[in-house]
């Protein structure tokens, strides 16, 4: 029985933190590996669509965000068509829609990066 | 053994405390007995009593303008500190009349440094009053007393210059911390000079932060007792500047660059290349490549760092020194960025990261 629920809409700042920084678990308390692994992949296994909110935070370094998202095929074993399918990252701010474009362009990368590999 | 060591520690510690109940009687029975003391160094250290070791600071303590003198300070500073033997250290403080923040930034992450080695004692300003007005205030505004320990009756009693550049108190972590980045922009910059785009001043900072957590204390480093980094700030209303400083203590840059790379760099390029740190520096930062050498690593030195300058409205400058070199890159105007790459006879051990932002 698929008891997957419709959306599960996670919002950075508020279900995580404002302070989103750094790329492995001892760099820092809110690093990208936490929020893959605690907060993204459980949200991908258990719902239909995840919708990730930027609107919020202080900011991303590119640490967080690519191992938070270009994470999520390169070390999750997800493909990007299950992400495009599944997953939404989104912000009503305009100053944040350049990290929603980074996020999105490292799942761009990674996906590549395994096509690459694979050959 | 371990049982010996601990106790070896307690005997330590409480033979520095008694050295320094001694030091203050003898200290008190002078100032009730004898003429006030002329001619006598500013910081002292009250570690023994045999050997006596005087580092005397420039007048112009500005590195980029006076390098090797400031760093020649800074170096005779640490080798004092890691010295196991029993000197007494003063540190002249009185001569400075320029300084600048970068060059603070780092007296205070060494001074930082030498009060975590117990064995080593703690250190002291002596004779505060005869310290020039505005570096008083300047080191006291970035922290410098505070971190020293400082009475605030005997701070209170001393009158601190106005100068129109403003330091901020120094952060200093080990790991990399978001908040202390926001803090400090909202608490010490954005209400005297806004901060452009603060989202991505976040991201140059954060990421700068995890550079440090990730490669700064590796090699002969990886064993050392304080993998730290120091950040602070300044902010000049008058010019609407603002400057955003992130040192460590780390092996640089350069040393840093993976060794695969470096030899392939060696094949390719005139030797006097590889031995340039300034050249490495700029390669750092050009080909975006980290000591992991995995593809998907090693882009935050130039996408969040360096390029935050070209993403703001401003009159802004990256500059970063490191080991023998220097790097600046600065970008006015929207006009193409202008790069400078300089070099020094002393290297500076550690990094130190510079944003200099200047409002149109």
């Amino acid at each position: 029985m698929n008891s997957k629920r419709e959306t599960k809409i996670i919002n950075i700042a508020v279900d995580f933190s404002e302070y989103p920084a750094g790329r492995f678990v001892e760099d820092g308390d809110y690093n990208g590996t936490t929020f893959r692994e605690q907060h993204l992949i459980p949200a991908l296994e258990n719902h239909a669509k995840v919708c990730v909110v930027f609107d919020g935070v202080a900011g991303f370094g590119s640490s967080f965000l690519e191992e938070a998202f270009g994470g999520l095929i390169h070390r999750g074993n997800l493909s990007k068509n299950f992400l495009d399918e599944h997953m939404q990252i989104t912000t009503n701010e305009p100053e944040l829609q350049i990290f929603v474009e980074l996020a999105q362009r490292f799942i761009d990368d990674a996906d590549k990066l395994k096509l690459a590999h694979a050959c | 053994m371990k049982k010996e060591s601990v106790e070896s520690r307690k005997w330590n510690q409480i033979h520095i405390y008694d050295l320094q109940r001694r030091q203050t009687r003898k200290n008190k029975s002078q100032t009730s007995n004898s003429p006030k003391r002329t001619g006598k160094p500013r910081l002292r250290s009250n570690e023994g009593q045999r050997y006596t070791k005087t580092i005397t600071c420039p007048e112009n303590f500005v590195l980029s303008s006076n390098h090797e003198e400031v760093v020649k300070v800074i170096d005779d500073i640490r080798n004092s500190a890691e010295r196991q033997r029993n000197e007494r250290v003063y540190i002249d403080f009185r001569t400075i009349r320029r300084l600048s923040p970068g060059a603070a930034l780092i007296l205070v992450a060494e001074l930082d440094c030498w009060n975590s080695r117990p064995m080593r004692g703690r250190l002291r300003p002596v004779d505060l009053n005869e310290w020039n007005e505005n570096i008083r205030s300047q080191l006291n505004d970035m922290g410098f007393f505070e971190l020293l320990k400082v009475n605030s009756n005997e701070l209170a009693n001393l009158y601190f210059g106005k100068t129109s550049s403003v330091y901020v108190r120094f952060r200093t972590g080990s790991r990399v911390e978001g908040q202390s980045v926001d803090n400090l922009r909202t608490a010490d910059l954005d209400p005297y000079v806004s901060v452009p785009n603060r989202h991505l001043l976040f991201a140059a900072v954060t990421e700068a932060m995890t550079n440090v957590v990730h490669h700064a204390y590796s090699g002969n480093l990886e064993h050392s007792s304080r993998k730290h980094w120091w950040l602070s700030a300044s902010h000049n209303v008058e010019r609407k500047e603002i400057r955003i400083l992130i040192y460590d203590r780390g092996v640089g840059i350069p040393e840093s660059l993976p060794r695969k790379w470096k030899e392939q760099l060696r094949h390719l390029l005139p030797d006097t290349f590889t031995h340039d740190d300034s050249k490495m520096i700029k390669a750092a930062h050009d080909l975006s490549r980290s000591i992991t050498q995995l593809p998907f690593r090693g882009h935050g030195l130039d996408r969040d760092i360096r390029k935050y300058v070209e993403k703001i409205d401003c009159d802004a400058t990256y500059r970063v020194v490191s080991g023998n070199g220097e790097y600046t890159y600065r970008v006015k105007s929207s006009k193409k960025p202008i790069e400078n790459l300089r070099n020094f006879k002393r290297p500076l051990r550690g990094t130190l990261i510079e944003w200099r932002l200047a409002h149109q």
